[in-house]
């Protein structure tokens, strides 16, 4: 028989109607013998479920990729890893601002007294981002205080910047073209917290 | 950005040092003030006691234990707001609930609790 008449025959083939003509059998769980009528029947009927077995096996040894796709190909998809990115960093260029991030740790002798960085500021917000995830309400609300006073230091400095900036744009009008200082070097500083917080660009 | 707009001016001879220092320093002050705050916040919250608090606890106190754990926050931080306490005002970048209070259903019967529980 033809490749053309095995799928016609295939399609014509509907296994609900040949399981329900097979019932007697089936319910019985006896296999059909072979001088039965029916026995042409049961046989396709197993054809067919056997055929059914290798396209589950192989569309979920596949991992449910599309035709075309090689098995070793498709299963690349569990070799993909979490997304992660490098470390988020800033570029400081003033000592001013590296001072901010930094902090000043308690001085032994006592003569300067202690400047909390931006750095722990960021932890200590993501700590308390992670007891508000608990369903603690005092979190909640530190969290909510804190994001007004970030909103408003934000506001202020980025007024005060395009203040500055207004003063730097009119020299433009006398034909001064004056460009924003910046370190050589800028310091890389690594903020190693994540969180959806941010704070301000000093 | 701030420092290094700031210090174009002094360096191209439009503000004097001392306006430098104070424009700085007047931008400087909120944001330590404000960092000071922030850590002085978390330090309270980071006593295991007052760590563990759900709404739940905070609502109706099961134990002598818990309320007294509430009492004592209530005194640092008096006043938490009612909106907060329903979650009816949460913090713009909340964090999805990890711990699901079992100890006891929340209420949302609003006669329940209120400020008045808290003081």
């Amino acid at each position: 028989m033809t490749k053309a008449a095995d799928l016609k025959r295939e399609a014509k083939f509907n296994p609900d109607e040949a399981r329900q003509m097979l019932k007697e059998f089936l319910d019985a769980d006896v296999d059909v013998p072979e001088t039965h009528p029916m026995y042409p029947l049961y046989m396709q009927l197993l054809a067919w479920e056997d055929h059914q077995e290798d396209l589950k096996r192989e569309y979920a040894g596949k991992l449910g990729a599309d035709k075309g796709i090689t098995r070793d190909v498709a299963r690349s998809i569990l070799a993909v890893g979490s997304l992660d990115s490098d470390d988020d960093y800033m570029l400081v260029h003033t000592r001013q601002a590296l001072r901010l991030f930094v902090g000043r740790g308690r001085d032994p002798e006592g003569r300067l007294s202690r400047i909390p960085g931006a750095k722990n500021v960021g932890s200590a917000l993501r700590n308390l981002w992670l007891l508000s995830g608990q369903d603690n309400p005092y979190a909640d609300w530190m969290l909510i205080l804190s994001e007004s006073e970030i909103d408003d230091l934000i506001e202020s400095l980025s007024k005060a910047v395009a203040d500055a900036r207004g003063k730097i744009q009119a020299m433009g009008d006398y034909g001064i073209h004056l460009s924003v200082v910046r370190s050589k070097e800028p310091a890389k500083v690594c903020l190693g917290f994540r969180s959806p917080l941010r704070l301000p660009d000093f | 950005m701030f420092v290094r707009v700031i210090k174009t001016l002094s360096a191209r001879n439009l503000i004097t040092a001392d306006k430098e220092r104070e424009m700085i320093n007047e931008q400087l002050r909120p944001m330590r003030a404000f960092f000071d705050r922030a850590l002085r916040n978390l330090n309270v919250l980071q006593v295991p006691a007052y760590a563990a608090l759900t709404r739940a606890d905070v609502m109706k106190p099961a134990s002598k234990d818990t309320q007294d754990r509430v009492a004592a926050l209530t005194e640092i931080w008096p006043g938490l707001p009612i909106d907060v306490l329903h979650r009816r005002f949460m913090p713009k970048h909340a964090k999805p609930l990890r711990r699901v209070p079992n100890r006891e259903a929340v209420s949302t019967d609003l006669s329940v609790a209120g400020e008045g529980d808290l003081l």
